[in-house]
């Protein structure tokens, strides 16, 4: 089967692996600490996108300088969210239905002041802000794109310092403790909103990291965020909502099925089936919830147990 | 001292405790029995912030509790074994323990544990272990240690040897009792086991529907028959 499966193909789906996993581990974060599905990660992606492609056309800066900025303001807005939207609502005991559909309401909010942002671009700068990419300005080396060799990099480094920080640190093993119990976190003396803080913040900018690559890797338009939100949920459900680690092998399992899975079908069944591409991440959704709803990391604990 | 005026208190629009009133001084174990659903837990989370209080005053040495968050409490010097989930399963033994002692400002782990070790020396082995993996007496040690590490100055314990074989039973209730002697601590301590409870009490409250319906010594309280078949199970 690998035969029907370019190299290029393969590094595609490596670069959307790394895209999504980004983007599945923030999901999978703030539900193990709020225990809410936020959809507003859509906006936040597509918040990264834009930061990159206004920074890069504006000032002419490579597109990855723009990471750390993307980076800072994903953050700072998942924080706005927490702080002006669901923290007053969780302080009135609004049930996690609620909080979702707060989310939600926040994603389309953001949706439409990005896309006011569009069009302010256009209107003063001059620069065409939809159905755009900077794939021109990616470097390369030894013909690999920047943004494949990148992705990699930066998904390895988060891994990696995700560990170092869950594992290592007081904060880590505070914000893991709130995970789990957080009443009983306060109980030892825990500041609980601070946790939850730190957990919306280090999401939020996961998001926006993930969505500095979508340019370099794709066409953007202002709902960029949403066209990956299926796939986001379904990596994040894949891994074991519960998992942070689970996350990003969703992102990657995910990741491959979807991408090689469009491919391998289009080249045996006929190119009718490309634009049915998102109806593979609804199929896995549907299975993992059938056969394991505690995802990967839900049939690792049984082998563990056996 | 560790004082409770008219408290009214619950969870949302639930009405669960009508005032209570009770204290618990320095170096003393104050018992509070009660059957089933009687709010024993609610009064322990209501000091401790976790449940509303609607009205009343909760006071430690004189400075009033009520409003503030948990985190604060917990850092004013009281500690607090919840029933059934005092630990954090998905972290180690030792995780459990830093994390606690860390929160108070010590940061001499080694120190701090050498005083658990000699009151649960079992802990010493499984320091590594991810606390999931302990049974339900090693997880009630932790629980208490969690507390312990923190060098409280009271202690509130709800159900300490809830779903525990006698034996570990009784080897808690030996340690709380111990814990009381040489920490010189103070403890409130919520039980089912009413016989080993009262065994160690200086003080007993009974709560019945919400209400204090006795506040006695463990003999005063052994004394009224009709209060400890009635609401405590406790025949001839």
């Amino acid at each position: 089967m690998i035969l029907l499966v370019e190299l290029v193909t393969l590094r595609e789906a490596i670069t959307y692996s790394c895209i999504l996993s980004f983007l599945a581990v923030g999901i999978t974060l703030l539900y193990k600490t709020t225990k809410v599905p936020n959809f507003a990660h859509a906006a936040l992606a597509t918040l990264g996108a834009y930061v990159t492609y206004s920074l890069t056309s504006l000032l002419g800066i490579n597109p990855y300088l723009s990471l750390p900025v993307s980076f800072l303001i994903g953050g700072l807005v998942a924080l706005c969210l927490f702080f002006l939207v669901l923290e007053p609502m969780r302080r009135a005991k609004a049930s996690v239905t609620m909080l979702m559909i707060a989310t939600l309401a926040f994603d389309i909010v953001a949706s439409g002041a990005i896309n006011a942002y569009a069009d302010y671009l256009q209107t003063t700068f001059k620069i065409s802000a939809r159905n755009v990419s900077l794939i021109r300005m990616d470097f390369q080396i030894a013909s690999l794109p920047g943004v494949f060799l990148t992705s990699i990099t930066l998904i390895a480094m988060t891994v990696i310092l995700l560990y170092l920080l869950l594992n290592r640190t007081y904060l880590g093993i505070s914000l893991r403790a709130s995970m789990e119990n957080q009443i009983l976190a306060e109980t030892i003396g825990i500041n609980t909103t601070f946790t939850l803080m730190l957990s919306w913040f280090i999401a939020g900018g996961l998001a926006g990291l993930g969505g500095t690559l979508l340019p370099v890797w794709t066409q953007i338009d202002t709902g960029v965020g949403m066209v990956f939100i299926a796939s986001m949920f379904c990596a994040s459900t894949l891994g074991g909502l519960g998992e942070i680690y689970g996350a990003f092998l969703g992102g990657f399992l995910l990741g491959f099925a979807e991408l090689l899975g469009t491919v391998i079908l289009s080249k045996t069944l006929g190119t009718w089936v490309i634009p049915y591409r998102p109806v593979i991440p609804l199929i896995i959704l549907s299975v993992t919830l059938l056969v394991s709803p505690r995802g990967l990391a839900g049939i690792l604990v049984r082998r563990r147990s056996k | 001292m560790l004082e409770v005026y008219s408290l009214n208190s619950g969870y949302g629009k639930l009405h669960i405790l009508y005032d209570v009133q009770l204290n618990c001084k320095e170096r003393e174990i104050v018992a509070i029995l009660g059957p089933n659903g009687s709010g024993k837990t609610t009064l322990l989370n209501s000091i401790f912030g976790i449940a509303d209080v609607f009205s009343g005053s909760i006071k430690l040495d004189g400075q009033e509790l009520t409003g503030l968050s948990p985190h604060k409490i917990a850092k004013m010097g009281i500690g607090y074994a919840m029933q059934l989930q005092g630990i954090f399963a998905d972290l180690t033994v030792e995780e459990n323990l830093k994390i606690a002692a860390k929160m108070v400002g010590i940061t001499n782990f080694d120190e701090a544990t050498s005083t658990i070790f000699g009151f649960f020396p079992d802990l010493k082995k499984f320091l590594g272990r991810k606390a999931s993996t302990l049974s339900g007496g090693e997880r009630q040690m932790l629980t208490l240690s969690i507390s312990l590490i923190r060098k409280p100055k009271f202690f509130l314990l709800d159900e300490p040897t809830g779903g525990l074989s006698p034996l570990y039973s009784s080897n808690i209730i030996r340690s709380i009792a111990e814990i009381n002697k040489e920490f010189g601590l103070s403890i409130v301590l919520v039980e089912q086991n009413v016989r080993k409870a009262l065994e160690i009490a200086h003080r007993v409250y009974l709560l019945v529907s919400g209400r204090i319906n006795f506040e006695g010594t463990p003999s005063e309280l052994a004394a009224q028959k009709d209060l400890m078949k009635l609401y405590l199970g406790m025949g001839e």
